[in-house]
């Protein structure tokens, strides 16, 4: 992500926190989520540029390259699955396609032209 | 045009199947991809396995590593020649074969790979190329400004900016020197940045004011472990619903710039190791006005509401 998103994103972020919480509470806690950015970052570009031996970054590696190079509207989850699979009980089928990520590897619902789906 | 190009034996090819030096053959035709090889998606061991070999079964064998068209148009780039005796009887053979696998693999054959198979190397060679006129940025010049000048329809952007390109070198984003050095951000100029920022503002929660008492440590720790589970779900929210928001945008070239900037050079370059983190640096600079002031402000406040 680009640091000036970082700021535009990170600054509301951290100035609504402060609005919910004791601001000592809403420092530990901006500070750790900005810490969650780092780790992301890290993460996303050695899921591009290395090889893997964890078998999570391996998995992470192969899901987030399917994002990239079959379908851009699945598989948003970078550092983990979690949250696609969660939203796949709220936001299902939007497109008549099935979303949810693992069904990938068994076959294509959507018959796709150009890496994104048509139906 | 295509009898001037250069021909090789399929033993000279084998030849070449070190990592620096790796060429393959798809379709007859004889490609050079030493400088792609570390920057396969897949790993670079996938292709060495296969360096100086035919590879066109394997690149749509679902199996294997089903390859979208992208992979078929950075292919295209690294051409060198054509295969000997790619005339009659090598070129059938290779169709029988490459029929074959797409009836075995049914469906998934079907998708972007048929007119690969069906028209024979020249035309395909053609078709690509016409195919480039029409492709919308020259990588080889600055971007962001051919972006800005060429206004594209938002079909047309959003289509070509989905489709992965790949770069033996860094693209060029801006046309300006001084900003160019903005636009080229190594991996761990991340965590230099923000490190710093992280322990500051985890220092702030630890540190008494003079009405409020500081967290004990493990209060603190505890809400920073919760603040990077926070961070997870952001993650998820910003790549999905703000950088993902395709759809919604309107046809603009306000929007496409936006958008690119944003997050489509990403999906266009996925592979360049530096352009995606514009303005790193520059950012770095504000970074006092957007979060130590924000804090400056609500301690002033608080000390101030507290006091009445």
């Amino acid at each position: 992500m680009p640091p000036v998103l970082t700021i535009l994103i990170g600054s509301p972020l951290y100035l609504l926190a402060h609005v919910l919480f004791e601001s000592h509470y809403a420092d530990a806690l901006m500070a750790g989520t900005y810490f969650g950015y780092i780790c992301y970052d890290m993460v996303h570009y050695s899921l591009h540029h290395s090889a893997h031996k964890v078998q999570h970054l391996k998995e992470m590696k192969s899901y987030h390259f399917k994002h990239h190079y079959k379908q851009a509207d699945l598989g948003y989850g970078i550092t983990s699955k979690v949250w696609d699979r969660v939203s796949f009980f709220f936001i299902s089928s939007a497109r008549g396609c099935e979303r949810r990520p693992n069904t990938w590897k068994k076959r294509n619902p959507c018959g796709e032209e150009s890496g994104r789906p048509s139906c | 045009m295509m009898t001037t190009d250069k021909v090789y034996s399929l033993a000279e090819v084998a030849k070449h199947r070190k990592a620096d030096d790796c060429w393959v053959i798809h379709n007859q035709k004889v490609y050079n991809v030493s400088d792609f090889v570390q920057d396969h998606p897949g790993g670079e061991e996938f292709i060495l396995d296969h360096a100086g070999e035919d590879i066109t079964a394997l690149m749509k064998d679902e199996l294997e590593h089903l390859h979208s068209e992208g992979a078929y148009e950075m292919l295209d780039e690294l051409y060198v020649g054509r295969l000997e005796n790619s005339g009659d009887g090598t070129k059938k053979d290779g169709k029988a074969s490459s029929g074959a696998s797409v009836s075995s693999s049914s469906k998934t054959g079907k998708e972007m790979i048929t007119d690969v198979d069906e028209e024979d190397p020249d035309s395909l060679k053609t078709d690509i190329q016409a195919d480039k006129k029409e492709k919308f940025l020259d990588l080889s010049q600055p971007l962001l400004y051919q972006l800005w000048k060429a206004n594209y329809p938002k079909d047309f952007y959003m289509k070509q900016v989905h489709i992965p390109r790949h770069l033996p070198y860094s693209a060029r984003v801006f046309e300006s020197d001084f900003l160019e050095v903005f636009s080229r951000t190594p991996w761990w100029l991340v965590p230099v940045l923000w490190l710093p920022v992280v322990a500051l503002i985890f220092s702030w929660s630890l540190q008494g004011g003079e009405t409020v008492g500081a967290l004990s440590r493990e209060k603190a720790g505890s809400t920073f472990v919760t603040g990077i589970f926070v961070w997870s779900l952001a993650e998820y929210s910003i790549h999905r619903f703000l950088f993902h928001v395709d759809d919604l945008l309107p046809d603009s070239t306000y929007s496409n710039v936006a958008h690119f900037l944003l997050h489509g050079i990403h999906h266009y370059l996925p592979m360049d190791r530096y352009v995606k983190k514009i303005f790193c640096g520059m950012i770095f600079l504000f970074l006092c006005q957007f979060v130590a002031l924000p804090h400056f402000c609500l301690s002033l406040f608080r000390a101030h509401s507290q006091d009445s």
